[in-house]
């Protein structure tokens, strides 16, 4: 059970082994506060995802496993849509079309047909949050580095501040020539970190397996 | 053959309107707010 849930945030991390996912990856991990929001949102579907499908693999056919997969999919992306819409109308606006595309997110699919169509249901569920967990881990790690490199700020908390009455936003090196970085701010910049984050990652992964 | 097919139509329907039906709980509950805020779905 351990292993599950720990197989998804190291061992097979969506972003910095799978490499799944990259669209969303680049493009809202321009500020913490979005690529938290996207984290979280990504580990609510998957979470119930899978144990709904879990839950229904011996009754759905073979021949419309996909559709039916892909309907449960979106059904909990739209209330993720829906939800963040009605509390959180900035977040929503940023983050925008990267909402929905949850729905094609090959991890959320991927997971689905690939381990809770076979397992029972607290596998399944376990499986589900450590994936989740590793998307949300990688992303803000990618983001932190993007925006304290790109803009010399962490925003942790301010199209948020509606939701929770507290704004978070931090200058990291106040009177700087070194920073910011603008490039990484940039889509190219993107590549950049996520390059230099997955060398960094794969490094330390090979340092763990020699040491066992 | 044709018991596989109904099976199949069956289930993606049953699901299709589960899934329409819990969407739709959903959008009641978060329309007022939706409105407020001037937006549209």
């Amino acid at each position: 059970m351990k292993e599950t849930f720990l197989k998804g945030i190291i061992k097979e991390n969506p972003i910095f082994v799978l490499l799944l996912g990259m669209c969303p990856t680049l493009a809202v991990t321009t500020t913490f506060e979005n690529a938290l929001v996207m984290g979280l949102s990504v580990t609510f579907v998957l979470f119930f995802t899978n144990i709904i499908v879990s839950l229904i693999k011996k009754i759905v056919p073979e021949q419309v496993r996909i559709p039916v997969y892909v309907l449960i999919i979106a059904t909990f992306v739209t209330i993720i849509e829906l939800l963040l819409k009605a509390y959180t109308p900035g977040i929503y606006s940023t983050l925008g079309i990267y909402i929905p595309l949850i729905v094609v997110n090959c991890i959320v699919l991927g997971r689905a047909l690939g381990f809770a169509s076979k397992e029972p249901v607290i596998k399944s569920m376990l499986d589900g949050i450590g994936f989740g967990l590793g998307f949300l881990l990688a992303l803000i790690t990618l983001a932190t580095f993007r925006e304290v490199l790109g803009t010399n700020t962490i925003t942790i908390m301010d199209n948020l501040s509606t939701l929770t009455g507290y704004k978070m936003v931090y200058q990291i090196l106040p009177n700087t020539n070194f920073l910011p970085i603008s490039i990484f701010s940039k889509p190219a910049g993107a590549f950049i970190s996520l390059g230099l984050l997955i060398g960094i990652f794969n490094v330390i992964k090979e340092g763990r397996s020699d040491k066992v | 053959m044709k018991k596989d097919m109904i099976k199949s139509i069956l289930v993606l329907t049953v699901t299709a309107l589960l899934c329409s039906t819990v969407l739709y709980c959903v959008h009641k509950l978060t329309q007022p707010l939706i409105s407020m805020i001037g937006g549209t779905l």
